[in-house]
């Protein structure tokens, strides 16, 4: 009947969620393959197996619980900060044309530089402990979270504006009843991406300079050539990302019906 | 049937809105666009008036000066015999746009601007579904506007400014986008709601035909630069039945405001088109 209607053969049966376990399953057996090949330096592609014997010993140690936790408070107080000060920096410059055309282009260029070129002057600033971890962190998530919030304030319907002044509505209720629930898509985004440099950012920082964290384990059992654990540390680290990401799309996209204007 | 009165000889002739001598010049950069040009009328309390005109003959802009959001180049503005600026005066405004807040229900839309006074939960709730019933939403109190039609909307809207119950309401063409069936039935609604609550009322319109069925006094303007051409008084009984509708008077008050309108508005087309 219509063009997509084609002949369906065994392989375009798959649905695909079918198609997406088949490529993990294919991933994970040409890892072993090359792992058990002899190709390459002994190690550099540990056995599946050594990694999930890694994994397990990481989860069911005390220690790595210490180090996530860790990077966990880190990561936590780094988007507070740099997400505070980025929302409210991000609706002045969304009310401010002025502001706006004024030093928006500045925000826009240092965002795109590589935040770790930071770490000399927040290790001077907040010292080589966790401090320097949250400051990178936050100068990261300051930036997305910033520029995302501006643009969002920008993209508020001004006919929600003029109700608001109609019923004389308060500053901080034009924010908290107007503002807030009109960007509520682009501020989960916001944090979102806030987030996600954030975590590249503080993980980074740890790799540099630290005595503990989950970046830092990676570096000692790079150091101590373990690739199993770190192949294992680095897994973990992906899922509960991908995770974490996941959920907040999920979030973002409930009830979008701000989406008719 | 009950006998025909007119409501202007029931109510009090006082004066609620009035203009005189405004003007409102815009810079633009094209030159100088005079928007109102010496613009000068009564309405009286209680009373149902229209602005009927041609697009861009400037009444957004009579509604943005009242609503507050514009200030006039020159003239007075009175509110109860007050100048606007310290008038005390409740003014509710219903937008041209599609103005309910699509992340709150019917009901909550409705009960904004008490949230905003800080009226307590259950009180704002029972005074939003006695005004949803009002413009004749009851049942739709859940739901959003993602979920409802452009008409039902505009009664939010509608419904979320009664609610405050103003005594002056000013509507800026709010059913210009819907079709004529509904159009004719939220007209009945907006007169039974003007009976009932007796609020000062200046609606905004380029319909002909919903002007006169609705108001009391029609005030016609022309185009470029805004002036208050002629002001007819719609001397028909009230309520406006269908039968009153299809009468041969309320169709001499339809063509006598065409033809006033005409002009206007082939000179408006005229305008745009080039
Ligand atoms: N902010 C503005 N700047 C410049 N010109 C404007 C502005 N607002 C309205 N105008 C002009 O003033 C005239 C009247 O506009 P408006 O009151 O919106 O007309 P209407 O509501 O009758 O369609 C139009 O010609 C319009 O182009
Ligand atoms: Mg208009």
């Amino acid at each position: 009947m219509t063009s997509n209607a084609a002949p369906r053969s065994a392989a375009l049966a798959l649905s695909p969620v079918a198609i997406r376990v088949l490529i993990i399953l294919a991933a994970i057996a040409v890892w072993e393959v090359a792992a058990r090949s002899g190709l390459f330096y002994q190690g550099v592609f540990p056995s599946v197996l050594k990694i999930v014997a890694a994994l397990w010993e990481l989860l069911t140690s005390p220690d790595f619980y210490w180090h996530l936790s860790v990077t966990a408070g880190e990561l936590v107080l780094a988007i507070f900060f740099g997400g505070t000060v980025g929302a409210v920096a991000g609706y002045v410059l969304g009310v401010s044309n002025y502001l706006s055309r004024a030093l928006e282009k500045y925000v826009y260029y240092v965002s795109a530089t590589p935040k770790i070129i930071f770490l000399p002057i927040v290790i001077i600033w907040f010292g080589v402990d966790s401090g320097s971890k949250i400051g990178l962190g936050a100068v990261a998530a300051f930036f997305p979270v910033c520029l995302n919030i501006a643009s969002g304030v920008r993209s508020v319907n001004p006919v929600f504006l003029r109700v608001g002044a109609a019923f004389k509505a308060t500053r901080s209720q034009v924010i908290t009843k107007i503002y807030l629930p009109a960007i509520r898509g682009a501020a989960i985004n916001a944090a979102r991406l806030g987030l996600a440099v954030a975590i590249i950012s503080v993980l980074l920082a740890e790799t540099k300079l630290a005595k503990n964290g989950l970046g830092y384990l990676v570096t000692q059992a790079f150091n101590k050539y373990d690739m199993p654990t770190m192949y294992a540390l680095i897994f973990f680290i992906f899922i509960v990302s991908v995770a974490i990401n996941t959920a907040m799309i999920r979030m973002a996209g409930e009830r979008e019906s701000g989406s008719s204007f | 049937m009950a006998a025909p009165v007119s409501p202007s000889a029931a109510r009090p002739a006082s004066e609620m809105i009035g203009f005189d001598g405004v003007s409102v010049v815009f810079d633009t950069p094209k030159g100088q666009v005079v928007a109102l040009d010496d613009v000068s009328f009564s309405i009286p309390e209680g009373e149902f008036a229209s602005v009927i005109g041609p697009s861009g003959c400037g009444k957004t802009t009579i509604f943005n000066i009242l609503g507050g959001f514009l200030q006039g180049n020159s003239g007075e503005i009175r509110l109860e015999g007050k100048p606007l600026q310290q008038s005390a005066t409740d003014v509710g405004l219903v937008f041209q746009e599609d103005a309910a807040f699509p992340w709150r229900s019917a009901l909550d839309n409705v009960a904004f601007p008490l949230e905003l006074k800080g009226v307590g939960k259950e009180e704002r709730h029972a005074r939003a579904r006695e005004f949803l019933q009002m413009v004749g939403l009851s049942g739709f109190e859940d739901k959003y506007p993602a979920e409802l039609s452009g008409g039902m909307r505009q009664r939010v809207s509608l419904a979320r400014t009664l609610v405050t119950q103003p005594k002056v309401l000013l509507m800026d063409e709010p059913f210009a986008a819907l079709d004529e069936q509904t159009r004719l039935l939220i007209g009945d609604k907006i007169t039974t709601i003007h009976n009932e609550m007796k609020q000062t009322t200046m609606l905004i319109t380029h319909n002909i035909t919903e002007a006169v069925q609705l108001s009391d006094r029609v005030l016609v303007m022309t185009y470029r630069p805004g002036r208050i051409k002629k002001v007819v008084e719609i001397d028909l009984p009230w309520p406006r039945t269908s039968e009153i509708l299809g009468s041969e008077k309320f169709g001499q008050y339809v063509a006598a405001i065409w033809d006033d309108l005409r002009v206007e508005a082939s000179r408006g087309l005229e305008a745009q088109g080039a």
